[in-house]
């Protein structure tokens, strides 16, 4: 009688979400609880579970973001071993997928609801600049590998698609402030608004002012002052459905933030940056599928200060795409896709120019499941670039602004076959190649000219491809709540693009020039393992294994190239985790291993390679649940020690934080 | 050279178990049974029709009396049911219906129960006369295309959907949601 009543309980769940098929946007929650497992459409674009998708995929849910103890992205992130992490500063940090991280990371694309958060006129991600509350997000979606057959350049490293909370669905209001070391002070809040059951609004806001870790910046990477650190972000979400089959989503946001980081050629910098961004989305059900339409635009301006060598960097990036999904017959889902893309920077520090670049995309997808228990999924996109600049140059510059007219042909592609070999084992082949254009500042957007040297970039520069071949092993432990994940892969990197390694000597000064350095190959393991018992424990163990080879030009050397990831990139990286909850108390905690590594520092013109030894990092957090509205949590980051040495930069410190969360 | 060797060496390693446990992993048997969270799949799967019923919603439990499956399975439902189950602006409301008896049963739902057997056929031919959906946890029910969805929550949530008898009797789930299931 009791199951009955747990059937009728889940029923009457479920039934309250009648009408989720009018909507075109996905109920991810409704989804969630009808399968078990979390829903996506970041690896083909179409909606799959996540045991499905041709790809290695982690969903990280806002159950985990919560228990975490992180208040951050980077901070809830660095619990994957597929991660890395190399955290400069108390709020800057650079994350990659499988290796290759770096400062200013490049290789991992991060979207917000498809939004491109990634900027790419740099090639990184400014994590604290991203308008998003960690309150705000239902799932953090981690593909690794490359997936430029959907998401278009940059997509090699790995993908970061953060989905926050559909107001038309989700039913969110909370607010929460956030006290701690390093006299931090942080408030954030979200409200979701419906009007009848036609139209939806989240609003959410948050912010925060803290110090820096006060340990020791190393010598030659800056001698200048640490500034204050502050944020303030608001983002305003809208969804109106139109008819029985359409729906208008419209997206605003805003974000301020100044930060101590760790800038590239290694130097120490307090930066700011101011970025926005509007966003329009059209979708209908028609008879011939889900017909999309987006348009969004971002602006960002990063201000570092002169000294530190980038100056001013104003970056603007609108986006328009168009896609059609639809299921043929019983066994075939097919995508087209068109996309524009124009991205404009304007050069820093010599200022009155610009560089900039025309996208023109076309993509197709087809997922073919021969047979309930098997699928095949091809997605193929040919984009095409139009780099360009506009404006003077300084005297003796060794290009002139014809040499930018240059247009880039580049495929890519992803595969994947996916076999449910029986009711607790999946197999995965995956092979994919992915592209990675040169930066607009690589491309030529920093123009630096002293009497005695010019430092720029290169419109010449060739697009770096990542080729992975992967295959993977899922194996569910029914008996023990737990599931198993074994994937293997090889990623070949060619044609590394590195900031500086060439010189072009002109009748005045020499230039010092962005240039390709080489190739590279990774050869990876991942393991993971974990799994909930009782409703009272969870917990995992992963490791990743990965041997990087670099292969640099001839007559370069990784020191001039700034380029050694073989050595940047540790052989093993381990997590841990375990947790547990009963009645109003939930406590946890997180454990990171990372084999010795090492990292480049300035020295004088050029730079050295130094030692980051081996290092476990702690983490933990207890929560409880005051009355059904209110929660407290302790939690605190690096808890094993003082400060650690994580990075070739400062010391990171420990962290506590206090947080108190009300719901209304 | 001596990373890439140890590379390879590497990726040998760990395909050759992957292998091995593919193969041993084929050759287990699969699970099958019915369990109660399979009906709870069920009516969270309806919820992606494109026209969801609203309202007062009969739900036709159909069974086969001289079948003690069925027989139990029936009395489950009707349990869970009795009394009305309230769901948002819908009242689920159990009729419990014979094989026999299915043509003139006033229901806006079917739910079929295991071992009913070849006189499905009968709730087919009902699902399409009168336009309602036919839910079952009996795939064998789906594949023949005498129900319209099947259903399984263990070890995996699998959601079957007979496109025929689909089109046959006006069930039509989401774009979306098709890509989701299965369909035959």
């Amino acid at each position: 009688m009791k199951k009955n009543w747990l059937i009728a309980a889940c029923v009457a769940t479920l039934l309250a979400s009648f009408g989720s098929a009018h909507g075109q946007s996905l109920d991810y929650g409704a989804l969630a609880r009808l399968f078990g497992e979390p829903v996506t459409t970041s690896v083909t674009g179409s909606p799959q579970r996540v045991s499905d998708v041709p790809a290695t995929m982690q969903i990280i849910t806002s159950d985990d973001i919560r228990r975490s103890g992180s208040r951050d992205i980077p901070g809830v992130l660095r619990h994957l071993a597929d991660i890395d992490v190399l955290q400069w500063t108390n709020d800057d940090a650079d994350l990659s997928v499988r290796g290759y991280d770096q400062v200013y990371s490049p290789r991992l694309l991060v979207l917000v609801n498809g939004r491109q958060v990634y900027a790419d006129y740099y090639g990184f991600t400014p994590w604290s600049a991203i308008p998003v509350e960690l309150s705000d997000i239902r799932q953090i979606e981690v593909v690794e590998g490359p997936n430029s057959a959907l998401f278009g350049f940059n997509a090699v490293g790995g993908v970061i698609n953060i989905i926050t909370y559909n107001p038309l669905y989700d039913d969110i209001n909370k607010a929460a402030v956030t006290g701690g070391t390093q006299g931090l002070a942080q408030g954030s809040a979200i409200g979701t608004f419906k009007v009848g059951d036609r139209a939806a609004l989240r609003i959410s806001a948050g912010g925060y002012r803290d110090d820096d870790f006060s340990t020791p910046i190393p010598p030659g990477m800056s001698s200048a002052s640490r500034g204050g650190e502050y944020r303030g972000a608001v983002d305003l979400d809208g969804i109106v459905r139109l008819g029985q089959s359409a729906e208008l989503r419209l997206e605003a946001s805003h974000s301020q933030v100044q930060q101590n980081e760790v800038i590239p050629g290694y130097t120490f910098s307090t930066s700011r940056y101011e970025s926005g961004s509007a966003m329009a989305r059209l979708s209908a059900e028609t008879s011939v599928g889900i017909v999309r339409a987006t348009a969004y635009s971002n602006w960002l301006q990063e201000i570092t200060p002169t000294a530190s060598g980038l100056g001013d960097l104003h970056n603007q990036v609108t986006v328009l795409q168009l896609q059609d999904i639809s299921k043929i017959g019983a066994g075939h889902t097919v995508r087209a896709s068109f996309e524009y893309r124009h991205d404009t920077v304007d050069t820093t520090p010599f200022s009155g120019a610009e560089v900039f670049y025309d996208v023109v995309a076309a993509g197709g997808m087809w997922a073919w499941d021969i047979a309930p228990s098997l699928s095949f999924t091809n997605a193929f996109r040919l984009d095409t670039r139009f780099l360009g600049r506009d404006g003077p140059a300084p005297p003796g510059y060794p290009f002139s602004n014809a040499d930018w007219n240059r247009t880039l042909v580049e495929p890519s592609f992803n595969s994947g076959l996916v076999w449910h070999v029986d009711a607790e084992d999946t197999l995965r082949l995956l092979a994919s190649r992915g592209v990675q254009i040169p930066s607009l500042v690589q491309n030529g957007a920093f123009v630096s000219v002293s009497p005695f040297l010019g430092v720029t970039g290169s419109p010449t520069l060739a697009p770096t491809v990542v080729t992975n071949y992967g295959l993977g092993w899922d194996r569910t432990l029914p008996r023990f709540g737990a599931r198993l994940r074994l994937t293997a892969f090889q990623e070949r990197t060619t044609d590394i693009v590195s900031d500086t390694g060439a010189t072009i000597l002109t009748p005045t000064i020499p230039f010092a020039v962005s240039t390709n350095v080489g190739d590279s190959t990774a050869n990876g393991l991942e393991l993971g393992l974990g799994g909930r018992s009782a409703g009272h424990w969870r917990w995992n163990i992963a490791d990743r294994a990965e041997f990087v080879a670099d292969h640099l030009a001839p007559g370069l050397s990784n020191l001039a190239a700034i380029t050694d990831f073989q050595r940047t990139t540790p052989a093993d990286i381990v997590t841990g985790h375990v947790g547990w909850s009963e009645g109003r108390w939930e406590a946890d905690g997180f454990l990171r291993y990372q084999t010795r590594s090492f990292g480049f520092l300035p020295s004088g013109a050029s730079f050295v390679l130094t030692p980051i030894s081996d290092y476990v990092a702690l983490d933990a957090r207890i929560g409880y649940r005051l009355t059904e509205r209110v929660s407290l949590a302790l939690s605190g980051q690096n808890l094993a020690f003082a400060t650690q040495t994580q990075t070739s930069g400062a010391k990171v410190e420990r962290r506590i934080l206090g947080t108190i969360t009300v719901g209304f | 050279m001596m990373r890439r060797l140890i590379g390879t060496i590497c990726m040998i390693a760990i395909a050759t178990p992957l292998l091995l446990c593919a193969l041993l992993g084929a050759l287990s048997p699969a699970c099958a049974g019915v369990t109660h969270n399979d009906l709870v799949i069920a009516a969270r799967a309806l919820s992606f029709l494109e026209n969801p019923p609203t309202g007062d919603v009969r739900v036709g439990i159909v069974c086969a009396p001289g079948d003690p499956r069925s027989n139990a399975e029936a009395t489950s439902l009707r349990d869970i049911l009795r009394g009305g189950l309230r769901a948002g602006n819908l009242v689920l409301r159990p009729v419990m219906v014979r094989i026999d008896e299915v043509e003139r049963a006033k229901v806006d739902l079917l739910f079929l129960t295991h071992g009913v057997g070849a006189a499905a056929a009968r709730v087919a031919a009902v699902s399409d006369a009168k336009r309602i959906p036919c839910v079952t946890t009996d795939i064998a029910q789906v594949k023949r295309g005498t129900c319209v969805v099947g259903v399984r929550s263990e070890p995996r949530v699998e959601i079957l959907v007979n496109r025929a008898a689909a089109g046959a009797s006006g069930t039509t789930f989401s774009t979306a949601f098709r890509m989701l299931i299965t369909e035959i």
